[in-house]
């Protein structure tokens, strides 16, 4: 079986693969490239604005007693630090968004004050904070976030339904740890466009394995091969999943890679409510960015998996690759980022919706009885259910496999 | 070389499939027109239909409807003379409403004759940090050579045409290039090379048939495309106003350039056709490279794909980059509104001229690279 898989392997490095898997890396960098350059506006500590690439690692490198623990007296540091600091009198005279040493902490505390209608370019702070007003304010913020992200979801959360979100809130763990997070920012938005490349190199690479017309496809001696149909399904299976993997793997890498030589990733232990406002979990950063990861996998999985079938039932390669790339263009239609009960049960879903959806994944709940369940964890377990019936599926087809 | 083109024609770009192209494009333009007539219905306060679509727009096209915006014409909206809500006098009010900041029964005289002066004071609101001092000079002495009292009137076939083909162009420069991917895309399986490379009419006439077959192939679909679009939307939107100028249009008012409809359509057209050359070939290009079918449809998506998803809040990317690519060269409304200027040889050139001559240079550039390696691989290996 070893031996088949790697034929199968070797067979699959052709000049398709290889050209999609060196364009794919050429166009996220110059994606991820754009996306760098179109930073946005940074102050450096003597309030003097800097742009560009650079500007990321400015700002890291003053945050300085920023970084920490938002107890009472980091708070009262903050607001006196900040009243008489250079930045605030420059902030006056800049329209929009401005990424200062102060951005990270702020946030936090503005959002707290002004719930849902906090926008990026809030940073004043009021001369005195109180912790335990604090962090009360931030989760009735919280909870009203939540509530006007609902508006747009398929079912309306009872009064009831948001007492329980608001119980299961009393065990957020506060005070909140706050660090510098543009790195992670920037992947939280590069990870859900450089997912979509990886699934079109998806959509062209794997039907050729399955198709009857294709140099390294199924063919009479494969059908009926010493090992058997099934061996050989098997062994194509392995290849195909463990290729698709390996094209996220790269991409992700790629991404990574290029994030943390121009923004770096410091900051991965602090509190996740700094990066998603509404996330009633205690996590850390570090531990949101693993979640993004192995969902983006499982979405991969679910995919490679999903066009794998429909080249089985197509069995030519050409009309498959268009079959996959047009269902790849429907999943990232209106039809699914509209519609929140489709959005939820596709399989892109939760991949794409740790930013820029409402309601985002930590947003998203399900209420069974007494039970909260958030979106992030049933993603998961539909996504197995998705596997299963789509390797029933497979299974079935590849018995009935007719080469004429 | 004809006898050539005729099969390469034939093998890429069978009979069926043209009619299907056809056929296709044809329900497109005759769906979207009609959906549009939608929009021309009125309805009161309560949802009830006022006037249908059909009487909303005979009426309004009659000739005595087409007036010069004259001070006498702005002075009998401001005093609500007209107070019918047909198209011809929505279009006018809204028309002068855009132009002042107060409610247009607050207007004074002054204001009343000062209309085109108005006028010219917010162009110059409207025109961007790009491009200097030159450049701006120059759109404002466009601006200022408007002939005043312009006319307005009925215009709407020309003007929902020139806004259809903002998508329509954006379709064809999308989708034609799959279709030119055919024709120097081998199918791994075939090998066909010893064979072309030993015909009768030898290699280079082959090269050359090849790709003027993928310009001819391009141009001809885009623009039989483009008359089938022009006649089905005109036919059901009607065919005057097209000698009127721009500024009558709500979007244009402020527009520097003193075009008309039919202008504008025109400019459209030829940026649009410049656009799909680009990618045109550009696919040649990739397609002599790799060689393979489906390496090259595979760089070409991702490509296609990555053209749609650049951002495009950055000023400084808009003006270099976004502009150029064949998805910016589509979106024909940044070039009469807000339009860009580059400052070249010495002069001050409008965007539509700039990013057309570029493509064309790009054009050639790809297609005499892609010649030159189009001759070396028909070389056969010994």
């Amino acid at each position: 079986m070893k031996k088949l898989i790697m034929f199968e392997f070797r067979n699959m490095w052709n000049q398709l693969t290889i050209v999609s898997v060196v364009a794919l890396v050429i166009l996220t960098t110059a994606f991820n490239f754009v996306t760098f350059i179109n930073s946005p506006l940074a102050m450096a500590s003597s309030g003097k604005a800097v742009k560009g690439i650079g500007s990321y690692r400015i700002v890291k490198n003053e945050l300085g007693s920023r970084k920490g623990v938002m107890d009472q007296a980091y708070l009262d540091r903050l607001t006196k630090e900040y009243n008489e600091s250079p930045e605030k009198a420059e902030l006056k005279n800049i329209i929009g968004h401005c990424l200062t040493k102060y951005t990270f902490s702020n946030y936090i505390v503005n959002f707290a004050e002004h719930g849902i209608y906090f926008t990026n370019v809030t940073m004043d702070l009021d001369e005195k904070i109180y912790e335990n007003e604090l962090y009360a304010n931030y989760k009735t913020a919280m909870l009203k976030r939540i509530e006007l992200a609902n508006r747009n979801n398929w079912f309306s959360y009872t009064d009831d339904h948001m007492s329980k979100l608001s119980a299961r809130l009393e065990e957020l763990k506060t005070p909140f740890s706050v660090d510098y997070y543009s790195g992670i920012d920037l992947f939280k938005w590069l990870f859900g466009q450089q997912l979509w490349f990886v699934l079109i190199v998806i959509a062209f690479t794997m039907p050729p394995l399955f198709s009857k017309d294709s140099r390294n496809g199924i063919s009479e001696l494969t059908l009926s091969s010493k090992f058997g149909r099934r061996k050989n399904m098997n062994a194509k299976l392995i290849v195909g999943n463990t290729f698709g993997v390996g094209v996220y793997v790269i991409s992700l890498l790629t991404t990574v890679i290029e994030i943390g030589a121009v923004a770096s990733f410091q900051g991965v232990n602090q509190s996740i409510q700094n990066l998603w406002h509404t996330c009633i979990f205690n996590m850390s950063a570090g531990e949101g960015m693993l979640i993004m990861v192995f969902s983006g996998l499982l979405t991969v999985l679910i995919i490679t998996n999903l066009i794998i079938l429909i080249s089985l039932i197509i069995k030519r390669f050409k009309l498959s690759t268009l079959v996959s790339v047009l269902l790849m263009l429907l999943l990232n239609s209106n039809l699914f980022s509209n519609n929140s009960l489709l959005g939820q049960l596709s399989p892109i879903s939760l991949a794409t919706s740790f930013t820029g959806r409402m309601p985002n994944a930590f947003e998203a709940f399900y209420f069974v009885g007494d039970a909260v369940i958030s979106y992030v964890l049933f993603f998961p377990v539909l996504g197995i259910i998705y596997l299963a019936l789509i390797r029933i599926a497979t299974l079935r087809q590849y018995k009935k496999y007719k080469l004429n | 070389m004809i006898e050539i083109i005729k099969v390469e024609r034939k093998r890429i770009l069978s009979n069926g499939l043209f009619l299907i192209i056809i056929a296709v494009i044809l329900i497109y333009s005759l769906i979207t027109g009609l959906l549009l007539l939608k929009n021309y219905t009125v309805y009161d306060q309560q949802g009830n239909i006022l006037m249908t679509a059909k009487e909303n727009l005979r009426e309004s096209k009659k000739p005595q409807h087409n007036v010069l915006l004259n001070e006498e014409t702005i002075k009998n909206v401001v005093l609500s003379t007209d107070t019918s809500r047909y198209l011809y006098n929505s279009n006018l009010v809204k028309l002068v409403a855009s132009n002042y900041n107060k409610k247009i029964a607050d207007l004074t005289d002054k204001n009343i004759s000062d209309f085109y002066k108005q006028r010219l004071a917010n162009v110059k609101l409207n025109i961007r940090g790009y491009p200097e001092e030159e450049g701006f000079k120059a759109l404002i002495a466009h601006s200022e050579q408007l002939k005043t009292p312009i006319t307005v009137g009925y215009a709407e076939g020309w003007k929902s045409l020139n806004n259809g083909l903002v998508d329509f162009c954006t379709v064809m420069v999308f989708g034609v290039p799959f279709i030119i991917l055919f024709i120097f895309g081998k199918n791994p399986k075939v090998k066909m090379e010893e064979l072309c490379a030993s015909t009768k009419q030898g290699k280079k006439p082959l090269i050359k048939g090849k790709i003027a077959t993928a310009f001819i192939l391009g141009s001809a679909i885009y623009f039989i495309g483009i008359v089938i679009f022009t006649a089905s939307r005109l036919c059901i939107l009607g065919f005057q106003g097209g000698n009127l100028p721009i500024q009558g249009s709500i979007f244009y008012l402020f527009s520097p350039y003193n075009l008309t409809f039919f202008q504008q359509y025109l400019i459209n057209v030829i940026a649009g056709f410049m656009a799909l050359m680009l990618m045109t070939s550009l696919t040649v290009l990739i397609t002599v490279l790799l060689k393979q079918l489906m390496s090259s449809a595979i760089v070409l998506t991702l490509f296609l794909v990555i053209m749609t998803m650049l951002p495009n809040n950055n000023p400084y990317l808009n003006y270099y980059l976004r502009n150029f690519l064949p998805y910016g060269m589509t979106n024909f409304g940044n070039f009469y509104f807000r339009p860009h200027t580059y400052n070249i040889f010495g002069g001050v050139s409008p965007a539509f001229t700039m990013v057309s001559a570029v493509a064309l240079i790009l054009c050639i550039l790809f297609i005499a690279v892609a010649y030159i390696l189009c001759n070396r691989n028909f070389r056969v290996k010994g």
